[in-house]
């Protein structure tokens, strides 16, 4: 049976190929479009996955949409009518968004891949988060726990499930809805702090770092606790409900003080930066007390061992590091792309195995589906333009790559298919040397061009990961897809200066061989050169670009940032001797 | 290979499928029960709506005359 | 137009705190210009264009970084505060970068074509942004200095143009004319459009919406606190609703 998923329209749109039960492709639109957090409907990312199967759209059994946008659309409705009469700016808005276009979503996948109507089907938002985390996990039996912003209603749902020979089951069986939500309440402080709503989270997670909770009596009188343990926002601190224009209202500035103008920056050094770091620390400290509570609440309820975490929200890493440790549950998994673009996985296994009824299937415990990296393009490109290019075998390339990143070089690094989801997980990253501070400072400045409170993460074989990080019973295993965030040991912190963040944490990959062979020997190598088999993994991308995804893009990218040599597959490039060839066809043009 | 179809020709497919998505919406509307069925004809009012504003978004150049119409 | 936008140019930029928002503003066309340039660099097969481009791409990501300094410069020594200037784009657009250019659908031809003509009516209005500064000299030498820049680049793409489409080159740029006309028409359709929709949804909801506003507020009283208990999905087959 081949089962297409497709999320869109929000952020992150993406396609993900389902054929017998096992995915075969996954991609986010923007990895192929390259536009960053592309939302358009992904049609080159099905148009990939199609191809990956060798298959026409006639041949689909099944289109499956992450959502329901009636549903979805009752939910906008009722909130203007709810707000009347102060939603009359946001309702035009809100009508023409929906109505103008995502109301429609049937139609348009019919329009855009020719299928009949009749095979397209629709899951719940949550629904499909659920399955992403639920599903794709290595378990049998779980809780699960799914948070975000918001979907059709719900905002966060609870409930557990079962998968072996007698079927799967997903059962869900409470949640809070709109407009009580935790992905709400942190957005509205990204968008307080300068920061675009869907793409600054994690800077507000950096930030948090720095600053103290000095304003989480403050948080906490903005999402009250309810007599059964859940929650609910007071909607006289927020706007996000009527208005299309701010998410905060003037009781909020009352509570934290005017917003950050966010063509400014944030200088800690001064009393407003301080501000904003303690309004960073303050909700990000409560986003974790209140999710701490549900997750017990629900290993209490439920008295399983695993819990799988899905949604917007399970990228915190910070937060998913204290459920694992205060919960109760031994183990948590948290997908590659637990957010909305995972839907797109989590849509097309909900539909096999709940809608269809088919039997159960082991995934592959990693997220590369999405395009492979052709090495003879990039050694043709960079050939033509006059770069030194080498074509090594796999153990010298690992042997002189880890001396290369010894000697402090800055090294693009491509293999095999590209990751599904917001991380670079080592076959589209950048790779860099972690020991010192210097090099943080030159990749912010020469090739991430991004804001110095945020921070760089590890990468280190599994089996080493407890001797340099403070791993939890289970944290081995969260920190696969890079999840969790761990205190760096004290006694590394100083030859780990690079990526441990002011607050001595880092965000640890940890990786064993079957995931990622070269990574994993290349690790080895630099460990044999430097006693630490540690090195600093980031996206490989500049800002404000999505990370790259074929040879044409990494070459482009490292061309135009300060990395020193790029590797894809066995061919590697260095930039010497380039540059003059360039500048004097640049001139000669222009004369 | 999905063969790629012009703008109208897409906004056509889905003007065509939004009567059964606007049922849809009523029958869920309806089997809601209480105030949600109070819904129905507003939501219906609104659908009809939506279909100038997927015709306006389908042929750009002539979106100031669509919304004429009214 | 020109003799129609000269003063409403000085206006615009006479006042600090719009200038500093302006500057801001262009920071982020000229990054985002730097990356469709990247990308017709990723796509073209035509060696030399492929390194003019990836050239042509850090300027423009030098110039946001100029644009972003100096905004930032002016924007402090305003003591900051919240970005709330009024900003009358309407009256003076601006820089539009690559102007929405699709670099997927373009060949190298009508791609240079295209961008001749946009970095010439960017040096053309750095030119005028340069005058209307008035005393203000930081901000006319970032202009003067983007300008040389912005002319480099509108010789490179013409002579390139020349050397790729030798024969097709006229009709080439009278084709990016026209399609420049027509986005510009598109936006004001668009725009029209748009203003047009918002009347009729308002008028809607201030006339439609009352009794049923009234009823959504009533049953919203009666809401639990909470968690909500969720019915069994059995019954579900993906439905859109």
């Amino acid at each position: 049976m081949k089962i297409l998923g497709l999320s869109a329209h929000y952020h992150d749109s993406a396609a993900a190929l389902l054929v017998d039960g096992l995915p075969v492709a996954a991609v986010q639109e923007e990895r192929l479009s390259r536009r960053k957090n592309d939302s358009a409907f992904p049609i080159q990312a099905a148009e990939y996955c199609l191809d990956v199967a060798g298959i026409e759209p006639e041949q689909l059994d099944a289109i499956v949409f992450y959502e329901r946008p009636m549903l979805k659309f009752e939910r906008i409705l009722v909130t203007a009518l709810r707000a009347f009469p102060h939603s009359w700016r946001s309702f035009p808005h809100a009508m023409k968004n929906m109505l103008g276009e995502k109301a429609w979503m049937r139609g348009i996948i019919m329009s855009r891949l020719g299928v009949p109507g009749s095979r397209i089907m629709f899951t719940e938002h949550h629904q499909s988060h659920a399955a992403a985390a639920f599903l794709t996990a290595p378990t049998d039996r779980a809780a699960i726990l799914t948070v975000d912003g918001v979907g059709e209603w719900a905002t966060l749902t609870a409930g557990q499930g079962e998968r072996g020979p007698g079927g799967t089951r997903i059962a869900i069986d409470r949640e809070l809805r709109f407009p009580h939500s935790l992905g709400m309440l942190y957005s509205t402080f990204t968008a307080f702090l300068g920061f675009e709503v869907n793409e600054g989270e994690y800077k507000v997670m950096g930030l948090a770092a720095y600053g103290r909770p000095t304003m989480a009596a403050g948080v906490r009188r903005l999402i009250p606790r309810t007599a059964d343990g859940a929650f609910r926002l007071d909607l006289d601190y927020f706007e996000f409900q009527r208005s299309a224009r701010r998410s905060w209202s003037d009781r909020f500035v009352d509570l934290f003080g005017p917003p950050r103008n966010r063509f400014e920056p944030i200088d800690l050094a001064t009393p407003d930066g301080q501000r904003f770091a303690d309004c960073a620390a303050s909700v990000q400290a409560v986003l974790e007390e209140i999710l701490v509570d549900l997750a017990r609440d629900l290993h209490k309820r439920t008295g399983l061992a695993d819990l799988c975490l899905g949604g917007g929200v399970a990228l915190n890493g910070v937060a998913n590091a204290r459920i694992l440790a205060e919960s109760g549950f031994e183990r948590l998994f948290v997908p590659s792309s637990p957010g909305d673009s995972g839907c797109a996985l989590g849509a097309a296994l909900y539909a096999d195995r709940i809608f269809f009824g088919n039997p159960d299937r082991r995934l592959d415990d990693h997220g590369f589906l999405g395009p492979e990296v052709d090495e003879t393009a990039l050694a043709r490109i960079a050939a033509e333009d006059g770069l030194i290019v080498d074509r090594i075998d796999d153990q010298n390339l690992v042997e002189e790559s880890a001396r290369d990143l010894e000697s402090g070089l800055i090294l693009g690094w491509m293999e095999g298919r590209c990751e599904f989801g917001p991380r670079a997980l080592g076959h589209r990253s950048l790779l860099a040397a972690p020991h010192d501070v210097a090099m943080r400072d030159r990749l912010n400045r020469d090739i991430k061009y991004r804001e110095e409170f945020r921070p760089f993460a590890p990468v280190v074989p599994i089996e080493d990961a407890d001797l340099y990080f403070e791993m939890p019973p289970g944290g081995a295993r969260l920190a696969r897809f890079m999840s969790g965030v761990f205190p760096v040991r004290q006694e590394w912190r100083e030859r780990l200066a690079a990526v441990t963040h002011v607050d001595g944490s880092a965000r640890v990959q940890t990786v064993d061989r079957a995931f990622a062979p070269r990574l994993h020997d290349l690790l080895r190598a630099y460990g044999r050169r430097t006693g630490v088999p540690v090195l600093l993994n980031t996206s490989f991308n500049l800002a404000g670009e999505p990370i790259v995804c074929s040879a044409e893009e990494g070459y482009s990218t490292f061309r135009r940032s300060g990395a020193d040599a790029l590797v894809v597959g066995n061919v590697r490039v260095r930039k010497r001797a380039a540059t003059a060839t360039t500048r004097s066809e640049y001139e000669e043009a222009m004369a | 290979m999905i063969r790629k179809r012009g703008r109208l020709r897409r906004q056509l497919v889905v003007l065509g499928s939004a009567f059964g998505a606007t049922g849809d919406l009523t029958r869920g509307l309806w089997r809601g029960g209480g105030e949600k069925r109070l819904l129905v004809p507003l939501a219906i009012f609104l659908c009809l709506t939506g279909l100038l504003l997927v015709l306006a978004a389908g042929v750009e150049a002539l979106a100031p005359f669509i919304y004429s119409i009214f | 137009m020109g003799v129609l936008r000269n003063p409403i140019q000085y206006w615009v930029w006479r006042d600090p705190s719009r200038r500093a928002y302006r500057l801001l503003r262009f920071a982020e066309v000229e990054a985002d210009g730097g990356r469709d340039l990247a990308r017709a660099a990723e796509l073209t097969r035509d060696a030399r264009l492929r390194r003019l481009y990836l050239r042509h791409a850090k300027d423009e990501q030098r110039h946001a970084d100029i644009f972003r300094g100096r905004g930032t410069d002016l924007l402090r020594s305003l003591g900051g505060g919240a970005d709330r200037a009024w900003q009358p784009d309407w009256l003076a657009p601006g820089e539009r970068g690559l102007d929405d250019v699709r670099v997927e659908r373009e060949g190298d031809g009508a791609l240079l074509a295209f961008l001749h003509l946009s970095e010439r009516e960017a040096a053309r209005s750095f030119a005028a942004y340069s005058d209307a500064v008035g005393a203000d000299c930081d901000t006319r030498n970032v202009f003067q200095h983007i300008l040389r820049d912005e002319t480099f680049h509108m010789n490179y793409t013409r002579r390139e143009l020349a050397r790729v489409a030798p024969r097709r080159q006229g009709w080439l740029l009278w084709r990016a004319r026209l399609g420049r006309f027509w986005k510009s028409y598109l936006r004001f359709a668009v725009a029209l459009g748009n203003v047009f929709g918002t009347i009729v949804l308002t008028l809607q909801y201030f006339i439609l919406l009352p009794p049923f506003a009234w009823a959504a507020k009533r049953a919203e009283r009666r809401e639990p606190k909470g968690w909500v208990t969720v019915a069994s999905a059995t019954a579900d087959r993906g439905g859109q609703y």
